[in-house]
């Protein structure tokens, strides 16, 4: 029961952490219609930024969120810019491609530039757990899970009480009304892409106090974040929400009952059957 | 026993219905027409008809036989074919390869579709069909180079390629020039003559007169009159949906 | 014209076939048989991804369940390999009947991601598996070494001629989809699933049969791997670089033609090889980034790759004393074809009456 219990816990936890991650993928997909494969090397570049902010100049990792945030919603503009704007109206083939080419090349170029090897920030300013009763919660992962829910919180706000939120959202419901209303369509896409890749920087930078951090480090992420989308229904805020937590729980269950080193393959189980059963996800219409 | 019947047919999307209750039926050899102001549900109707949508209630019988919520492959497969209101030819296929893609798929054996090439019967067919509506010359051109006019005449040759017991056409003189209205209208008349059965959406009423023998007005989504094409044009409730009188 | 493609294609094979009689030493014998390899892979990924458009990222996935099934009955129960490669192909055709069933009916993205997904598990669940030796992998029994009952011998020689005949297998399988109905079909679901739906065409039914061609040839070429290199792990068979290679390979010749996948591997596996043995500088991950670039620009501007390219070339030489209007360039016609693609298409009916 305890283990169960410690299971939940940490599941939620991980859960919130994913829900951050595809956040992003989701806002993504809703406004646009795009699917990025490369959503989780820009959580492998925050957290490298986070990492040598740290190791360079000793910026602990919570002191760098405002200046890796703000970078990174720089780079979601700035890849919509170079490359995304490109792609729009092209075959979905062709978009598929594209982003996968993306993935490429960031996780490749942080191959070349910093090898394989696995980093980790020292002594970071939270660390440790704090002990709830019979339970054990790791204090960087209840910071990342508060973190996440703020951001939900913060885009919530964003999206139902100013201006270019609706418009985003409007975007998002149908491009052609949104034109005739006059909401520059462009500038919606450039910044969901940019509101997508900094709330996956948030995720990177908290990730970095209680993880390594590798080229390759974005994988699991990516496959978490798109169960986690899937399962709560594609380009919906509430469904990365709800989603990522399931798919946290889900996690932490199987990992603490039945097998840790195959919990990832579970969670491929589950977005497979998901695909199967209920391909709109919890929340997506019927 | 007619050979299309609907049925009560119900769908709603969010809570709005847009099809509540249409019946009707096309019989062996008829040419049918169904009008109604945009929004009427015509387009609906026919997804559900073809299987691209599930409709929330009632039936579609094609031949007697019960096709309701076949996904669209089967219902195609059972003798049913359609063109949609914007064309969608496989732009990078040529003419020729387009209407093979048409060729009756009921009766397919899998290692046959993947050993050989279409047998040469049904590959004249495709020939007669593309010389039938003018085409032939284009055959080896990709259907994405061809005129609008030229591609809804493929659409046409396409589906006819399956042998269906009835054509769906969504609005085949939409976008097309008056000459091309002319072809199109005299081929489907000549085609009707062969015995081939038409339920068809047309806003150009014009052109529905000279080729229905008898029309449906819809109107969200219910059935609001029936009869000739001469008949409908003078009844009252059709008369008020299109011109508010 | 027909002829001297029947000439070309003669002589390309007699070269093959007489090629490591002229050539000397290790080293260009194994440039070629990974060539040919290679060759062998992206011919089958085409059937799923070129004609059916289907793109699979993860196909190392089945290249690696024919290598480890093929070396695990060989290990386990002494099964030769050239029986063991056909079932190593049925298993990985199995796995990825299950994968590709409730994706094909969801849009690509789906399918997509479930074999990026795919192969990484893979890769996660062989490096634990204990039955398949973890992460140290399998090392396959030397007794069997120069029995060529086994498939196994020191020399490169015969290994690259069953490489020639996977290579000519693969193409074949490609050849015979290309001509067939199948080939039609597939290209037809490729351009516009609903349309081709609406015609009658069974598309999850004919999806799934691409699917099991493509993963059953790279379960067999797998098998063939694990034979020619002697021991498997999870990095040699599994990871991601080689589904991106296959994938690159495949883009870059050109996907959905029986010539591209032999172009890309005749153009990138020499290129890599050599970089790599006498660059070094692999372990940086350099080629991949270059690939990224590559599939990124392909994607954008020729995603035909370059058999389209040298077609257009030929065309335009060919163009002067055209008999024909030549047909326009494969790019224009490539835009979205479901409604872009209408919508572009001029409405009013133009200067061509019909006929």
């Amino acid at each position: 029961m305890e283990l169960l219990g410690q299971a939940l816990i940490s599941g939620l936890l991980n859960g919130l952490v994913y829900s951050l991650i595809a956040l992003g993928l989701s806002l993504i997909w809703g406004v646009m219609d795009i699917v990025n494969f490369a959503h989780a090397e820009y959580l492998m570049l925050a957290m490298f930024l986070t990492y040598w902010l740290w190791a360079l100049a000793g910026l602990d990792p919570l002191l760098s969120l405002p200046i890796v945030v703000p970078v990174l919603f720089l780079l979601g503009v700035g890849t919509y810019h170079a490359v995304i704007r490109r792609i729009v109206e092209a075959p979905m083939v062709s978009q598929i491609f594209t982003t996968f080419g993306l993935f490429l090349v960031l996780r490749y170029g942080a191959f070349a530039l910093w090898g394989t090897e696995f980093r980790k920030v020292e002594d970071p300013l939270l660390e440790g757990s704090l002990l709830l009763g019979p339970f054990h919660v790791s204090v960087p992962k209840l910071a990342a899970a508060l973190a996440a829910l703020l951001v939900f919180l913060a885009l919530h706000l964003f999206l139902t009480r100013t201006k270019t939120g609706k418009a985003l959202q409007a975007t998002a419901q149908d491009r052609e009304v949104a034109l005739s209303l006059g909401i520059d369509v462009q500038r919606m896409y450039a910044l969901a892409w940019g509101l997508g890749i900094a709330s996956v920087g948030v995720a990177g930078v908290f990730l970095t106090t209680f993880y390594f951090v590798e080229p390759q480090v974005g994988t699991a992420f990516l496959l978490l974040a798109f169960a986690s989308v899937t399962l709560g229904g594609f380009g919906t805020v509430l469904g990365a929400l709800v989603g990522g937590v399931s798919i946290g729980l889900l996690e932490g269950v199987f990992g603490a009952l039945v097998s840790p080193t195959f919990k990832l393959a579970f969670v491929f189980v589950v977005f497979i059957l998901v695909l199967l059963l209920r391909p709109r996800g919890l929340l997506g219409e019927a | 026993m007619a050979l299309l019947e609907v049925h009560d047919l119900h769908k709603h999307f969010d809570g709005v219905a847009a099809l509540s209750g249409v019946s009707l039926h096309v019989e062996r050899g008829e040419i049918v027409g169904l009008i109604g102001p945009n929004g009427a549900g015509k387009t609906t109707l026919f997804n559900c008809i073809t299987g691209a949508l599930r409709p929330d209630r009632g039936s579609v019988r094609l031949d007697g036989e019960a096709i309701t919520g076949l996904p669209p492959h089967r219902v195609a497969q059972r003798g049913l074919a359609r063109t949609f209101q914007l064309v969608r030819p496989f732009a990078e296929l040529t003419a020729l390869e387009n209407v093979l893609c048409g060729q009756p798929h009921a009766r397919e054996r899998l290692w046959a579709v993947a050993l050989r090439k279409t047998p040469k019967a049904l590959e004249e067919r495709a020939w007669g069909l593309l010389e039938f509506l003018g085409l032939a010359a284009l055959a080896h051109r990709p259907a994405g180079a061809l005129s609008y006019g030229q591609q809804k005449l493929l659409a046409l040759a396409t589906a006819l390629m399956g042998e269906p017991k009835i054509v769906l056409l969504d609005e085949p003189f939409a976008g097309v020039n008056p000459t091309m209205i002319e072809h199109i209208l005299e081929r489907l008349k000549a085609l009707n003559a062969q015995g081939v059965t038409f339920l068809v959406i047309e806003h150009n009423m014009e052109a529905l007169m000279r080729l229905a023998q008898r029309v449906y007005a819809l109107a969200a989504g219910r059935v609001i009159a029936e009869g000739t094409p001469q008949r409908i044009q003078r009844t009252p409730e059709v008369l008020e949906v299109y011109y508010g009188q | 014209m027909r002829a001297l493609g029947g000439i070309a294609a003669l002589g390309l094979v007699g070269g093959l076939v007489a090629f490591p009689w002229l050539v000397e030493g290790s080293f260009p014998r194994h440039t070629l048989i990974t060539l040919l390899m290679y060759a062998a892979l992206a011919q089958a990924w085409n059937v799923l991804g070129g004609y059916a458009g289907q793109l699979s990222f993860g196909h190392a996935a089945f290249f690696g369940i024919g290598a480890y099934t093929s070396a695990v009955l060989l290990r386990d129960l002494g099964l030769t390999p050239w029986l063991g490669m056909w079932v190593g192909g049925l298993l990985a055709t199995g796995v990825g009947l299950l994968v590709g069933y409730p994706c094909f009916t969801l849009k690509r993205h789906y399918f997509a991601l479930a074999t990026l997904a795919l192969g990484e598990i893979a890769r996660i669940a062989f490096t634990h598996w204990k039955f398949v030796g973890g992460s140290l992998g399998i090392d396959l029994p030397l007794r069997y070494l120069n029995q060529g009952a086994y498939m196994m011998w020191t020399d490169k020689l015969p290994y690259y001629y069953v490489a020639l005949g996977l290579a000519a297998l693969a193409t074949a399988v490609v050849l015979v989809v290309d001509r067939a109905r199948l080939g039609l079909y597939l290209k037809a679901i490729n351009q516009d699933e609903e349309a081709a739906a609406n015609l009658g065409i069974d598309v999850r039914k004919y999806k799934l049969v691409a699917m099991g061609l493509s993963a059953f040839l790279t379960g067999v070429v797998g098998a063939f791997y694990a034979q020619y290199v002697l021991y498997i792990d999870p990095k040699n068979t599994l990871i991601l670089p080689i589904s991106v290679k296959i994938v690159v390979i495949a883009l870059v010749g050109g996907r959905g033609t029986v010539l591209g996948p032999l172009l890309g591997a005749a153009l990138l596996v020499p290129l890599s090889e050599y970089a790599r043995t006498y660059l070094g500088g692999l372990g940086r991950g350099y080629d991949y980034l270059l690939y990224g670039l590559v599939v990124m620009l392909l994607a954008m501007r020729e995603p035909r790759g370059l058999v389209a390219l040298l077609a257009r070339l030929g065309e335009r030489a060919a163009a002067k004393p055209a008999p024909q209007r030549p047909r326009p360039a494969v790019a224009d016609v490539t835009t979205k074809t479901t409604k872009a693609g209408a919508e572009a298409t001029p409405r009013g009916e133009g200067r061509h009456g019909a006929a």
